[in-house]
């Protein structure tokens, strides 16, 4: 039998694998701001890419504060959902691509989205790496674990 | 099979749709996926999803018909029937695919009389589907659960003098057709109220191979004049006669032969005789017999269907006959001086002690646990008089009973205040020793704990542990302000005024009867492990010596050794035994995944929060403090003697009736049960609230590295 960690990595990475969106919050002064992104993740779910315009409130936001959230979710929007569905809160720290290590990212993310291409490669638009800390998967309307990428215990702190 | 030409009463058909209409209308469809998708389906023991089917069978009952649908409903039966009689069926979809009979499954009605009536038994019908046998079976099919429909047969209702069931195809023997029959209409039958005469036909000739009558013909169920069922004792003449003779055997013969020509298949026939004519009710295709898995119990439970009548006389028999004997066993080996006995004659003496547990836990399975369905059994009379907003309210009347563990428990505490005022009895129950304590008064206590309420079946196989496990819990009780259960409420008195006074009219047995046969299953569905776990610590007191001896005597014995490698020790036919493992599992330390919020089901109300403290082995309770959540797999009545002490109480296993939430709705502290792998996912010291309303438990994971 498979154990507990290693059937919750599989069911993250799953989820993540079935859905091209994610929900980004970030916020300004105490204020939240939640946007719709396309992302990309490794292997290993340690970490997300996603892009973003440089003149954009998100953009702006993560450069006050690099502390993000997002979440990550299979509904159908239909009533079933509250039983069937399974969403996943994502807790972690964004960090800008230098031009440097731009690639790699890059390729990580378009090979997700090639449609995004365009928007990708244009001078206007940075990357972002997402280190995660911790995911919180809720699944049955009321079942909730939690993987800890990092060693914190309080996914506050 | 009207089309078709058989002799069948005209029906009208409420379709599948209606039934969409009428879930769709109330929003029953997400509230059915909430409740039986709380955890994996396989993962549901019987008891959880007889729970759960009596929640959704009591949405549907509250739930009301769109009024033009009434309308519609009520318009077409009174242009058909007219004021007729009905009987009222199930039929659903699936009961025609290849893959199993639904027959028996779903609620069927006679005799039923008047709008309203009409209305609450088509309601009854469809939330049949959600029975829990119904349920068991879609998902042993894998059919899609909640994808499951229902329509409803409405046909006059016939009174026959005769009725019965016609098997076209025994499921035994191909050969032959199984006819079973009885005096009056076929609901005792199909209920199983009224035991039939069988006869094994050949099929080819045509002729009875053999006719089994029944122990005696007593019961005759008739159509009521006011409507529904009507129990009367059989007349002397009938009693004495089978109900079908060589003629009318012959006819039912021939119909059975034209219903499979017309289905082209086996079939499974409910037929009646009127004035001398066979009259088709229904007719549905056979399947095979489907072999169970034996280790599977839950098959096994749905034989526990019993009426009024045999919880009855199982009582009887239960409180008159069986515990006494348990009790006189358990008194007459606690009194033998085991220290006597030579090697040979312990080893006897385990010998025959295994036997006396062997025998008494076989008894356990085959009527104590059956008992305990008196308590569904009210609940589904009590849901049905009453309709009450909580499908569990009929809980509130059985709770509150002077029980074995609760009263263990007073005498713990009794124990406690004679040791809060002696700094003798004081400094060895913090050693862990409750020998050689100089006091008669808290002696007599501990005595009367051991013998009468089997304190020592919870060490068993611990060594040592049991004098430990009591010693710590005193000391613990010294901390208690007020250890007593809670007193019956007004709240109570009210209900069961109100249940009485409705019941009175509508039951065909006593309520006041019904309620305490209620009662006393409630009762001894927790009392009955006390009674068996006195014989359990005499067997394990002789096993215990036997251990001493061959120890002293340089042996290699484990205390995991089988009773049986111990007695052929101690014969000196063996030397050393085969080791066979069996020791606890040791946790593992934690990794990346942890449990945030573990969802079961609601089993006791309120809301606490407390340190969690985990047990794997019964001695773990020893270190059990005040204040904590205990989060055990499963508890056995002699081990809640922790209950006044805990804050909260989680359950692996599930059900509204498992002993860890009877315990808890005595002492009024939350319980959520069914947690699936509660004792891996939370770890004692974890910070836990237990909610007891919604049935979930939220951690706050403590730091394991510091």
């Amino acid at each position: 039998m498979k154990d507990t960690d290693t059937v919750l990595h599989e069911r993250i990475k799953a989820l993540l694998s079935s859905q091209p969106l994610a929900v980004l919050s970030t916020q300004r002064n105490g204020q939240p701001y939640s946007s719709l992104m396309a992302f990309a993740f490794t292997d290993d779910l340690r970490s997300l890419v996603v892009a973003t315009g440089a003149s954009t409130r998100k953009h702006q936001n993560i450069v006050m504060d690099s502390r993000v959230s997002l979440l990550v979710d299979n509904r159908s929007n239909r009533e079933e959902d509250f039983h069937a569905a399974a969403a996943v809160t994502i807790l972690g720290t964004a960090r800008r691509i230098d031009a440097g290590e731009r690639a790699v990212h890059e390729q990580l993310y378009l090979k997700r989205h090639p449609y995004l291409q365009q928007f990708c490669r244009s001078p206007t638009t940075n990357l972002f790496q997402i280190s995660v800390s911790h995911y919180i998967m809720v699944t049955r309307f009321q079942s909730v674990m939690e993987y800890h990428i990092a060693d914190d215990i309080d996914l506050f702190s | 099979m009207h089309a078709g030409g058989l002799p069948v009463p005209p029906p009208i058909c409420i379709s599948t749709g209606v039934y969409d209409r009428y879930v769709d209308h109330n929003r029953l469809r997400e509230r059915i996926g909430l409740e039986l998708y709380r955890k994996n389906i396989e993962d549901m023991r019987w008891e959880e999803i007889w729970d759960a089917s009596l929640r959704i069978q009591h949405l549907f009952m509250q739930a009301t018909l769109p009024k033009q649908l009434e309308e519609e409903i009520l318009e077409a039966i009174r242009q058909v029937f007219g004021n007729q009689p009905l009987a009222i069926r199930s039929s659903a979809p699936e009961e025609d695919g290849a893959g199993g009979s639904f027959a028996g499954l779903h609620e069927s009605y006679v005799n039923v009389v008047g709008q309203q009536d009409i209305l609450k038994k088509i309601k009854k019908v469809w939330a049949s589907l959600w029975s829990d046998r119904a349920i068991l079976y879609r998902q042993e099919l894998r059919l899609e659960i909640l994808r499951s429909r229902m329509a409803v047969v409405i046909q006059p209702f016939v009174a026959g003098d005769v009725s019965g069931v016609l098997f076209t195809r025994s499921p035994f023997d191909e050969s032959q057709m199984v006819l079973e029959a009885v005096h009056g209409i076929n609901q005792g039958l199909v209920d199983g109220e009224v035991e039939p005469d069988r006869w094994l036909i050949d099929r080819k000739t045509g002729k009875v191979a053999k006719h089994t009558r029944p122990e005696q013909r007593d019961l005759v169920l008739l159509g009521g004049e006011a409507g529904g069922v009507r129990r009367s004792r059989l007349d002397q003449d009938r009693r004495n006669s089978p109900p079908l003779d060589t003629r009318a055997i012959e006819e039912l013969v021939q119909l059975g032969v034209e219903v499979e020509r017309v289905f082209g298949a086996g079939q499974d026939i409910e037929w009646t005789f009127v004035q001398g004519s066979p009259v088709l009710l229904q007719s549905r295709p056979i399947t095979a017999g489907r072999a169970g898995d034996a280790a599977d119990k839950r098959s096994w439970y749905l034989s526990l269907t019993r009426s009024y009548d045999n919880l009855v006389s199982l009582r009887e028999r239960i409180a008159c006959t069986l515990i006494p004997q348990m009790d006189d066993d358990a008194e007459h080996l606690s009194q033998l001086n085991l220290e006597e006995l030579s090697d040979a004659e312990l080893a006897l003496e385990i010998e025959r002690r295994f036997d006396l547990n062997e025998k008494w836990t076989s008894v356990y399975w085959s009527d104590f646990i059956p008992f305990a369905h008196g308590v569904r059994l009210f609940g589904e009379v009590y849901n049905e008089v009453v309709e009450p907003r909580d499908p569990f309210e009929f809980v509130s009347l059985l709770c509150g009973q002077k029980m074995l563990s609760t009263r263990r428990n007073e005498l713990l505490l009794r124990c406690a205040r004679i040791a809060a005022k002696s700094d003798h009895i004081l400094e060895h129950l913090k050693r862990g020793v409750i020998d050689g304590i100089e006091d008669s008064e808290f002696q007599a206590s501990i005595h009367s704990l051991r013998h009468h309420f089997s304190t020592d079946a919870a060490g068993i196989g611990v060594p040592g542990s049991v004098g430990e496990i009591i010693a710590a819990m005193i000391l613990q009780y010294t901390y208690l302000e007020n250890g007593s259960s809670r007193k019956p409420g007004n709240e109570r008195e009210a209900l069961e005024k109100a249940f009485l006074d409705k019941a009175r009219h509508t039951l065909s047995m006593e309520p006041a009867e019904l309620l305490s046969l209620a009662r006393e299953s409630y009762r001894l569905r927790d009392d009955d492990n006390i009674h068996l776990g006195r014989i359990g610590q005499e067997l394990e007191r002789a096993v215990r010596l036997a251990r001493q001896r061959l120890r002293a005597a340089g042996k290699s014995v484990g205390d995991t050794l089988p009773a049986a490698d111990l007695c052929r020790m101690l014969r000196g036919k063996l030397d050393v035994a085969e080791w066979r493992g069996g020791e606890p599992a040791t946790a593992q330390p934690p990794g990346r995944a942890r449990a945030r919020q573990l969802q079961g089901q609601p089993a006791s109300r309120g809301m606490a929060t407390g340190s969690a403290r985990v047990i794997t082995v019964p001695a773990d309770l020893s270190a059990f403090k005040k204040g904590e959540v205990l989060v055990i797999d499963s508890i056995d009545p002699t081990m809640t003697f922790f209950a006044p002490l805990a804050a909260a109480i989680v359950e692996r296993r599930g059900g509204m009736l498992i002993h860890g939430a009877i315990i808890a709705r005595e002492y009024g502290i939350p319980c959520v049960t069914g947690v699936v792998g509660a004792t891996e996912l939370i770890r004692t010291g974890d910070r836990i609230t237990v909610d007891g309303y919604l049935g979930i438990c939220t951690l706050q994971k403590k730091n394991y590295n510091s």
